[in-house]
């Protein structure tokens, strides 16, 4: 699906609303992701980050707006879950590997038991996908013996694997030390380098500046802001997103 | 020690040790039918049947298996259903132990953190797909040290059938005792046919946890 500029859009959200009891999570918000775009959302926590990635997975319902991946409409569905899911990479904060299974077959299981691919095709894909994250080694390791920076980047692989159309990822890196969350990072620099399309939720803002292509800043559920990097660091309009980056600034103390 | 006692009486012990082992293996097998649809019922929030699950759980752990046994071996004969003494025990064994069962396989499947279930779903995977790929794997790791653990007890347990006259190791020990007087022999091949019985399934145990280990 072609927009009125001729790019292809990958995922397009119009007027979403979402509520949990009479609380809205997310208010009228509408976006939209060309292909090899990268969007970073940042905003303070519980703005509706997280759900906005929830609903674009089909893990929750949405109570008005709709959600449109490459021209499909997909929020609301209850039938075909898995075709859509598919084609939506996840990456969770806390990894979420399967403990019970080794590297190799947490990245394996999908692609076989799913989308019905080879065996010996999805072990070769892996494997090149482990050696481009480092991770060669590990293929036989089992997850409780990889440190987090490890598992998330195993994580990474898996929903690489299956060729998804748009990555998102969740906070991927709120439960890692500084040097894993570089580790991490630069893996998502190398994919969004390749072209992949990419939805970021991040607390990281160095990252995100080095990352996106545009910055949507989110609060009470809808967008406030949404700009390119150096506008919004630079030169925010608005006294929230002011006042949020704030936020990553100290002031020194002095006797 | 009287080892002409323990020679004499050994064939005595192994028909007991059978019998106790047949009777226990049956109720177990009945306990364990009965604790996985008990954990269906609790898991779908079944309405009525899950107050009901929730009082015979509460019932049957909270009463002795003795009692148990005599309100089906006594009792139910009083309304007209008359079953043979092995019959009771089964029954009274599978009610002791459904209970259990239910309890840990319970506890297995809360073990599992829902957001497992959801990395499936995002990956693709169907409902029935992720029970049986991932969820159902993860919860039998987490409580099969419980079900061993139920195992063992309930075989234990069924030394109290002797108080129905069933030939069990209990009973044919308790019974030596009477006639002959010879209370270390028999007490003693009565610890060592229990632990013939009890220390494999011990040992299997362990071996199949150490297996399933995530390493």
């Amino acid at each position: 699906m072609l927009d009125e500029n001729k790019k292809e859009v990958i995922l397009e959200i119009s007027h979403l609303h979402k509520k949990y009891d009479e609380n809205f999570a997310i208010k009228d918000l509408s976006l939209k992701l060309h292909k090899r775009e990268v969007v970073v959302l940042v905003g303070s926590s519980g703005c509706g980050k997280s759900t906005l990635l929830r609903c674009i997975n089909l893990l929750e319902d949405v109570q008005g707006g709709e959600i449109k991946l490459c021209g499909e409409t997909i929020s609301n569905r209850k039938s075909n879950l898995s075709e859509i899911r598919q084609k939506i990479g996840m990456v969770f904060q806390n990894y979420e590997l399967f403990p019970h299974k080794n590297v190799l077959d947490n990245i394996i299981l999908a692609p076989i038991k799913v989308q019905k691919r080879k065996k010996e095709e999805v072990i070769e894909d892996a494997k090149v996908l482990l050696k481009r994250v480092g991770l060669e080694g590990k293929a036989y390791s089992m997850p409780s013996q990889l440190s987090g920076g490890q598992k998330q980047r195993v994580a990474i692989v898996r929903a690489l694997c299956m060729n998804p159309e748009i990555l998102l990822f969740d906070e991927v890196t709120a439960s890692l030390d500084p040097e894993m969350t570089r580790e991490v990072l630069e893996v998502i620099l190398e994919l969004a380098d390749m072209g992949k399309t990419m939805l970021v939720v991040t607390h990281e803002m160095q990252f995100a500046r080095a990352v996106a292509d545009r910055i949507v800043f989110m609060d009470e559920g809808s967008i406030i802001e949404a700009t390119i990097p150096e506008d919004f660091f630079e030169s925010p309009n608005s006294e929230k997103v002011k006042a949020f980056l704030d936020t990553f600034t100290y002031k020194q103390k002095r006797k | 020690m009287d080892y002409e006692f323990i020679i004499k009486f050994l064939p005595l012990y192994k028909n007991a040790a059978i019998l106790t082992l047949k009777i226990g293996i049956i109720g177990i097998i009945f306990a364990i039918i009965i604790g996985l649809a008990l954990t269906i019922i609790t898991f779908y929030q079944v309405p009525v049947l899950r107050n009901i699950t929730k009082f015979y759980i509460e019932l049957s752990r909270n009463t002795p298996l003795l009692i148990q046994l005599f309100f089906i071996y006594y009792g139910l004969p009083k309304v007209g259903i008359s079953i043979k003494a092995e019959m009771c025990a089964i029954l009274g064994l599978a009610f002791l132990g459904g209970s259990y069962m239910a309890e840990t396989f319970r506890s297995g499947i809360e073990a599992i953190d829902v957001i497992q279930k959801e990395s499936a779903y995002s990956l693709g995977f169907s409902k029935l797909q992720t029970i049986i790929y991932i969820i159902l794997p993860q919860a039998i790791r987490v409580s099969l040290h419980g079900i061993i653990a139920n195992i063992i007890f309930l075989l234990k347990e069924t030394s109290v059938f002797s108080a129905i006259s069933i030939m069990d190791l209990m009973f044919t020990a308790k019974d030596l005792i009477g006639i002959y007087y010879n209370t270390i022999e028999a007490l003693l091949m009565l610890v060592l046919f229990y632990l013939i019985i009890l220390l494999p399934i011990s040992i299997i145990g362990i071996l199949i946890e150490r297996k399933m280990k995530y390493v």
